[in-house]
């Protein structure tokens, strides 16, 4: 009887922590603000999977998904600044750090850092944030906010314009996940 | 001299009125029309026509054998897709239709325009999607999408 009941711990706690958690949409939205231009745009539909046993991380989205207001703006963005038809992907490959201090078996709003790989414009950095992974009734919702140095990823700002176009953005990642299906 | 420069002054002085007004005009029209194409919002595909139109089968499949090349057909199109509808979401107001492909783990997803109606459709139905191919990430993502009837 004892055995039993220590095969079917073992095999809940295995259920519960060996799995991967994904969604198709993520969201992602960035901000720029200097003097003279407001620059914000949104995507709904990016793709992450995240491995709570591992605290493997994973993300990628579509340039030409973000919207804009401005169609101008949105021209500008996606023709002369992320070249988005010879780059049409942003990724991020990366680990939670410190994914054992989230019990994803109690509700709670646990605070986490992340460190990986940004690919954007055809270029790959090595970014790190911290973000709050949230536990609510078995499910599992993480957000992020860190800022990236346009310069870093080869993305110039034209001399006329410079002073109007702040030099970093502020990028916003909001998530609600969802249990992958095993094979 | 005097009598030319008093026959040529009122004449003078009325012409550079009038191309000072004619100039001041110019630069109106100039910087409400700089001002309105950089306030101009992204326009509606509504009214656009379709520059290549596929099913969601083809359009998954050429996706999937090569995502470069696929992208130099799609990529940045406005794209009329024909498939069948698997399922409907709609989180905080971003509506996306979602089309059935012959892969079961990928889809054509379309982002629908914003105050467009989706109420009418229903999983099975069988639409016509015109949208912005934005791309693959293992599904095929159209933006901006409209319903043709």
């Amino acid at each position: 009887m004892k055995n039993i009941f220590f095969i079917v711990m073992l095999l809940s706690t295995q259920l519960a922590f060996g799995q991967k958690y994904f969604s198709k949409t993520g969201k992602i939205s960035f901000k720029s603000e200097a003097s003279m231009e407001k620059i914000e745009a949104q995507n709904a539909s990016a793709s992450t999977a995240l491995d709570i046993n591992s605290g493997n991380l994973e993300w990628a989205v579509l340039i030409q998904g973000f919207k804009f207001d401005k169609a101008l703006m949105q021209e500008h963005f996606n023709e002369n600044y992320m070249e988005s038809s010879t780059y049409p992907k942003a990724k991020f490959k990366g680990k939670i750090d410190n994914i054992s201090a989230v019990n994803f078996l109690k509700d709670g709003v646990y605070n986490v850092t992340a460190t990986g790989q940004l690919e954007m414009h055809g270029i790959t950095k090595p970014v790190a944030t911290s973000g709050v992974i949230t536990v609510k009734g078995g499910a599992i919702s993480a957000k992020s906010n860190f800022s990236v140095l346009l310069a870093d990823y080869g993305i110039t700002i034209p001399k006329l314009v410079a002073d109007n176009i702040s030099k970093t953005v502020d990028i916003t990642v909001d998530v609600s996940y969802q249990l992958m299906p095993t094979e | 001299m005097l009598i030319i420069s008093q026959v040529f002054r009122p004449i003078n002085a009325k012409a550079m009125k009038k191309i000072l007004i004619t100039l001041i005009v110019l630069a109106v029209i100039a910087a409400s029309y700089g001002y309105y194409m950089y306030n101009k919002p992204v326009e509606s595909l509504e009214n656009k026509e379709a520059e290549v139109t596929i099913s969601a089968d083809q359009l998954i499949a050429d996706y999937e054998s090569d995502e470069k090349a696929a992208n130099e057909k799609y990529l940045g199109k406005v794209v009329m897709v024909n498939g069948k509808i698997t399922d409907i979401t709609n989180e905080e107001g971003k509506k996306k239709v979602n089309l059935e492909t012959s892969n079961p783990i990928s889809a054509i997803i379309c982002e629908m325009e914003e105050n467009k109606k989706t109420e009418h459709l229903k999983a099975g139905d069988m639409i016509k999607v015109k949208g912005m191919c934005s791309g693959y990430l293992s599904d095929v993502i159209l933006v901006q999408s409209v319903v043709v009837n």
